[in-house]
């Protein structure tokens, strides 16, 4: 029993990784999936329903796929790898930041999705109501409807960190999985998975695993209903 | 209004109707599928083009249906002990087999050495280096990382780590490694010149003309390399043993050298 608490230092470092990938990978989907969330509910525009359809792609396709395509496009020989391969000489694939770009494809149709739906419950006329009145149309975003679409802003968030804490397929075959740098909680438990007679350690990430996610789900939850309370208030 | 509502009920009828006779048909002939014999085989991926050829000529030859699944022999060694049922299981070193063993899974008596291959130094074809010596400063031959199988559960990661440790550069390449699931996704690191160079086995290199051999590592730099056959205790039974059989006999070997593998 005793077994199920010691954690070596790979298994620490698996668990640090996951959650600074996760909050790193949250952090940047969130400006930009509010941007593009609102443009998708305010605005009608030629090949919509295209353009729709491609930012909701990783929704649907197998990661392992979407990782593919990232590693064509963000590889050495990629056309947006090989230009920070030769002119920074910076290797994206198989590194840290690989591992934040998977969770941000991954986690990004999730989030603007969220956000879209509450932006579009937003009463339009308030914000009309706003621009009467001469406010500019930055200040009704960031005072009218920014706020009132609080609660799709927030399970967003934490949507996009529990899906990158989750995320596995886009990693391994885009990040690849060593030890320390792109490990993250998912390759960690799949890595001992491959080894015959580790349950133990398997055990131990699993239950890790679990708890995070559901704390971040609680949170979620948590969140929600203070925004409710502070708006019916 | 009512007329096309009976209509539409009718059609959805008609509809369901169709689904249940498709779902039927496939139900039945899956059965009749299920009479002919299957033989479910695991391997090393290192093995996945060769195996894949002896498995349709033994196809042809009888009337057999032979499933291949194919990963790192540490996967596959997992995936026994945790219930799944092949016949035959082929693993890139003895250690797993052996391992299966333990576990009262495999006849011991059927664990057999098929064939041996070679570890390669490999870098992409339009790479600049053409040939390299290991045992010359290995380490700074090459930047960034070195894509091999993940020692902890694949053969070949395993063979090329400890040829590495051998030539005394564990210290300097502990930290420049690019772990891969299976040999097969070693390789393709090196195709999409995602690393300058690789370590895995010279037979994987022949099929691929994405990448090239600058250096054979010496032998004795690791553990022989081995392809062990074996029988799961379960499946013990003549259909399987021709097939192990099979593996071994003087049809398949010329099907072995034509891919590379040395043959004691």
């Amino acid at each position: 029993m005793s077994e199920l608490f010691k954690y070596t230092a790979s298994e620490w470092s698996a668990i640090q990784l996951s959650l600074s990938v996760a909050l790193i990978c949250a952090v940047i989907t969130l400006p930009l999936a509010i941007a593009v969330g609102w443009f998708l509910a305010r605005k009608k525009f030629f090949g919509k329903s295209v353009v729709e359809g491609i930012i909701h792609l990783p929704l649907v396709l197998p990661p392992i796929t979407t990782g593919y395509l990232l590693l064509l496009v963000f590889g050495n020989r990629g056309f947006i790898g090989k230009f920070f391969y030769e002119v920074f000489g910076i290797q994206i694939a198989f590194s840290f930041y690989a591992a934040v770009i998977a969770a941000i494809f991954v986690s990004f149709p999730l989030v603007t999705r969220s956000i879209r739906l509450s932006i579009e419950l937003v009463d339009q006329k308030l914000e009309e109501a706003a621009r009467t009145l001469g406010a500019s149309n930055l200040r009704v975003f960031f005072t009218i409807t920014l706020p009132l679409a609080l609660p799709g802003v927030i399970s967003g968030f934490i949507l996009s960190f529990a899906r990158s804490l989750g995320e596995f397929g886009a990693t391994i075959s885009f990040a690849g999985n060593i030890e320390g740098k792109t490990q993250t909680l998912p390759l960690a438990i799949f890595s001992e998975m491959q080894v015959p007679g580790q349950e133990a350690s398997t055990m131990r990430l699993v239950v890790v695993s679990v708890i995070l996610s559901l704390l971040a789900m609680i949170a979620a939850e948590f969140l929600n209903r203070r925004v409710i309370k502070s708006k019916t208030a | 209004m009512k007329f096309r509502h009976w209509l539409k009920l009718l059609f959805m009828k008609k509809l369901i109707f169709c689904f249940l006779v498709i779902v039927m048909t496939f139900a039945c002939t899956n059965k009749n599928k299920s009479q002919q014999t299957e033989l479910l085989v695991f391997s090393g991926a290192g093995l996945t083009n060769v195996v894949t050829e002896l498995a349709e000529i033994y196809e042809a030859e009888n009337d057999i249906d032979i499933k291949l699944n194919f990963a790192s022999s540490g996967t596959l060694a997992r995936q026994i002990e945790q219930g799944a049922q092949p016949s035959v299981y082929i693993s890139a070193n003895e250690k797993w087999v052996d391992y299966l063993i333990n576990l009262d899974l495999v006849v011991p008596e059927s664990k057999e050495k098929v064939v041996g291959t070679s570890m390669a130094v490999i870098v992409p074809s339009d790479s600049e280096t053409d040939a390299i010596t290991f045992l010359d400063h290995f380490p700074s031959q090459f930047k960034g990382r070195l894509s091999i199988g993940d020692p902890k559960h694949v053969p070949a990661g395993d063979y090329a780590w400890k040829a590495i440790e051998s030539g005394g550069y564990a210290e300097a390449l502990t930290d420049r490694i690019l772990p891969a699931k299976d040999v097969r996704s070693a390789l393709m690191v090196v195709e999409l010149g995602e690393v300058e160079m690789g370590i895995v086995y010279k037979t994987d290199v022949l099929k691929s003309k994405k990448v090239k051999i600058v250096s054979i590592v010496p032998d004795d730099l690791h553990p022989p390399i081995g392809f062990y056959a074996s029988i799961l205790k379960n499946k013990n039974n003549e259909q399987t043993k021709l097939f192990y059989n099979f593996l071994t006999s003087k049809e398949a070997k010329d099907i072995w050298i034509k891919h590379g593998f040395n043959i004691e």
